[in-house]
């Protein structure tokens, strides 16, 4: 037996402990499609034949079916892996994390345009706005068409303080001005509009009194 | 069965076949059509049947190969393949499968009912009886050094480096040691298998 049978039956014998390292593999597997093929082949059988005797596992059927399915698996695809299965698993766990990332996006933008206040308030903008476009000044003889040349004004893009009239109130602090200051203030206010009314209207004859709720009201009397 | 080094040879074997290498696949083949064949031969019990699922049960192995990533043995998901061709093939033909499974690591050891005996022929049964004698004879044989070797590697399932520290020797001598063994012992199978 040459030097390169007895590596190749190393190899081989190695392969079957699950101990073959890297050149054992190759070298079986490149024996394989050269001229040993059949050679190596019966003897890989034999080996596994030898172990089952000694174990006292040998099939007792044994169909040599080995040539026909090969033969059969060699019409087969031949399968390819580009890539590493870590490297694809690492890059389809980020795929998915962006994925959910972009959705919980969309998600939240989609949330707030639904803005229920702001919903109900464009649909109400769109009701008065049909209705002005739909009143007798904008109905037109049959088959006359104008051609409006303006831009187009959308009030509904129009930001919600921007369309509720509003008036700045000044909020004053109430502890600022003392009880009797505020009182003081109103009767001196009272006083000229009883002056004011008795010189302009003609119930300006009476003049105000300052009567107590209590004196007025008839279920009391 | 020698799961621990079966699962390490297969998968340096599978890893090959799914990156395109078809040749490993004929080593599986070669490795695993007679435990096939006696799993498939619990539910078809003519030759011709048998040959055919068992080569379908391969096919189906080798489509499947890419998407097997190693979370169970080999063998036990070429059998489960093995079973449910088998299956298939008999439902297909209108008759009813075992209501009972095996597992996969009895399979082998499964005797069989009588109609599988029918498939075993007087000559095959009296050829691995001869083979096991044989076998075990050669091994009683053997130089103290390989026959300590191989038994340890056989019998008790252990690593290369597990037998060094054993042996007090380097790992590439037990290496070394299993190959001239096997090579004794193959010697042997080969003259049982000649009839010489």
């Amino acid at each position: 037996m040459t030097k390169q049978i007895d590596g190749l039956g190393e190899s081989l014998s190695a392969l079957m402990d699950g101990e073959a390292n890297e050149l054992d593999l190759q070298r079986v597997l490149k024996n394989i499609e050269g001229e040993k093929r059949e050679e190596i082949l019966a003897r890989w059988s034999r080996y596994h034949s030898g172990s089952e005797a000694m174990r006292g596992e040998l099939p007792t059927i044994r169909m040599d079916m080995a040539a026909l399915i090969t033969s059969a698996v060699e019409n087969e695809k031949t399968h390819r892996q580009a890539l590493s299965g870590g490297f694809l698993d690492i890059l389809g766990q980020f795929a998915v994390a962006a994925s959910v990332a972009m959705l919980a996006i969309v998600g939240v933008q989609n949330y707030n345009q639904l803005d229920p206040q702001q919903s109900m308030h464009s649909a109400a903008l769109d009701a008065y706005d049909v209705q002005l476009n739909t009143g007798p000044a904008m109905q037109f003889p049959s088959g006359f068409k104008p051609v409006i040349n303006a831009q187009k004004v959308s009030v509904g893009a129009l930001q919600r303080s921007q369309l509720v009239p509003s008036r700045e109130v000044e909020k004053v602090g109430a502890r600022e001005f003392p009880e009797q200051e505020i009182r003081g203030h109103i009767d001196k206010m009272m006083s000229k509009h009883n002056d004011h009314t008795a010189v302009h209207s003609a119930y300006g004859v009476l003049p105000f009194i300052d009567i107590n709720k209590e004196d007025v009201t008839p279920d009391r009397r | 069965m020698k799961d621990g080094e079966d699962q390490a040879s297969d998968k340096q074997l599978v890893v090959r076949v799914q990156k395109g290498d078809k040749r490993a696949f004929d080593l599986l083949v070669i490795k695993y059509q007679f435990k096939v064949q006696a799993i498939v031969s619990r539910f078809v019990w003519d030759r011709d049947e048998l040959a055919d699922v068992t080569q379908e049960a391969f096919i189906k192995a080798y489509r499947a190969i890419p998407n097997f990533r190693g979370e169970s043995q080999f063998y036990t998901w070429l059998y489960r393949i093995a079973v449910n061709s088998a299956k298939n093939y008999v439902v297909a033909r209108g008759r009813r499968p075992p209501e009972s499974d095996i597992d996969a690591a009895d399979a082998e050891q499964w005797v069989g009912s009588d109609q599988m005996r029918d498939l075993e022929t007087p000559e095959s049964q009296l050829f691995c009886q001869e083979l096991e004698h044989a076998v075990r004879q050669v091994i009683a044989d053997l130089p103290e050094d390989l026959r300590t070797a191989v038994t340890l590697r056989e019998y008790h399932d252990l690593s290369y480096d597990e037998i060094a520290d054993i042996m007090k020797c380097p790992t590439g001598t037990v290496r070394s040691r299993l190959f001239r063994a096997r090579e004794v012992i193959d010697a042997e199978v080969l003259r049982v298998m000649s009839g010489k």
